[in-house]
């Protein structure tokens, strides 16, 4: 078995590389193989939106290390992400990472993998949108997160200092194992709102009467009850979320790879009305 | 002015089974004209291929809205999103003239978009 580390800081020996790698030791404990990649170390483009991956039905075109990242982790059997949470959100490589998922989500070269995510941050209540993306990236590639930790670590390379922030990385390391060893991987982290990505954050439908969790969209009512609130969701709604392998394949089915017919239809109307912007402020 | 919409929900857009007795319903508490028609796609066991589809061609189920009231229109139009939802594709309203697919627009936004 192998669990592979992604670590989504610059920073060498941040905080991020050093609960990963503690989480790493706690999968060797479990008997696994480890292996960890920087990812900023690796040259990872934008995606050019050149839809080649979806119209062409083929792997990112683009010649950079993306491909070889999505490799390494269509060879682990678990990953474990180490992302710094700075401004409310992960590091620009896990948005990067998500944009260029486009492939393997299609191909669901990694559907069934056991992820677990570790978040350092240094300022409380500065958080709110970092598991929204960690989730986003391996949600839509098919992989089963078993625990997401989000860390309070005050200073620089502080974690070492941090005896509970070690233990939880170790422990997570230990559970991504077990979950692949027993097949079970129902969620072991601390329960959030929604019942797939477990984070706490909902939007409020236009209605006034839904809302959704906007990562895996989720839909369910608010009710209040003793005082509290309490967000209903029905079964029905729980297995219709937006990452069910059967919900991806009608999202390219349906609606990106018709987009060229649509795409054709439309050509000479767009070429019309697009020429204004074409002209417009051009250099002499 | 004449309008006429046509949403088109691929499979998994609505939230639940379009029903001829419900747009008849519809048609009648607003007294305008309501198509259905659905077409089933060419399967294969891996699922339906699309890709190189003419939009028309692909499963789907249309519904069809023709009135000469803009106001109608609207109305009709947020029964059925609110039953069904949105569809979801900005190829959804294909086949729409081009009074009635601006009036579905407007109607879709005010009932939260796409989604």
């Amino acid at each position: 078995m192998k669990i592979l580390g992604l670590v989504g800081s610059v920073r060498k020996l941040g905080n991020s590389e050093i609960l990963t790698k503690e989480a790493l030791m706690g999968a060797e404990e479990e008997g696994a193989e480890v292996e960890i990649l920087r990812l900023t170390d690796y040259r990872v483009e934008p995606c050019t939106g050149c839809a080649a991956c979806l119209l062409q039905e083929k792997g990112c075109v683009i010649k950079d290390d993306a491909n070889f990242i999505f490799a390494k982790m269509a060879e682990s059997d678990g990953i474990i992400v180490g992302v710094p949470c700075y401004i409310l959100e992960a590091t620009a490589i896990v948005k990067q990472l998500i944009d260029r998922g486009f492939a393997p989500m299609q191909q669901n070269t990694l559907r069934g993998k056991v992820g677990g995510v570790i978040v350092p941050y240094a300022t409380r209540g500065w958080t709110q949108n970092v598991f929204q993306q960690t989730n986003t990236w391996l949600l839509s590639l098919g992989i089963h997160v078993v625990d997401q930790l989000l860390i309070h670590v005050q200073g620089l390379s502080e974690a070492p200092l941090i005896q509970d922030a070690l233990e939880k990385s170790r422990d997570l390391g230990k559970q991504v194992v077990r979950a692949i060893q027993t097949g079970d991987t129902s969620f072991q982290g601390e329960e959030g709102i929604c019942p797939i990505c477990h984070d706490r954050n909902i939007r409020i439908l236009k209605d006034m009467e839904t809302v959704e969790c906007p990562v895996c969209a989720v839909r369910g009512s608010l009710k209040i009850e003793d005082g509290k609130i309490r967000v209903v969701f029905s079964p029905e709604a729980i297995a219709r979320h937006r990452w069910t392998v059967e919900n991806l394949q009608r999202h390219f089915s349906y609606h990106l790879k018709p987009s060229k017919d649509f795409f054709i239809k439309t050509k000479a109307q767009r070429k019309e009305m697009a020429q204004k912007y074409k002209d417009y402020l051009k250099k002499p | 002015m004449h309008y006429r919409v046509k949403l088109r929900y691929y499979p998994g857009d609505a939230l639940r089974a379009i029903r001829k007795e419900d747009l008849q319903a519809i048609a009648a508490k607003w007294s305008l004209q309501v198509g259905l028609e659905n077409i089933e796609g060419e399967m294969t066991p891996g699922g339906e291929k699309t890709l190189d589809k003419d939009i028309e061609s692909i499963s789907q189920t249309v519904i069809s809205l023709e009135t000469d009231s803009e106001e109608i229109l609207k109305n009709s139009l947020r029964d059925v999103i609110r039953r069904y939802r949105s569809p979801r594709t900005v190829f959804s309203l294909w086949g729409s003239s081009q009074e009635g697919e601006k009036v579905a627009w407007r109607v879709i936004e005010e009932l939260d978009g796409w989604w």
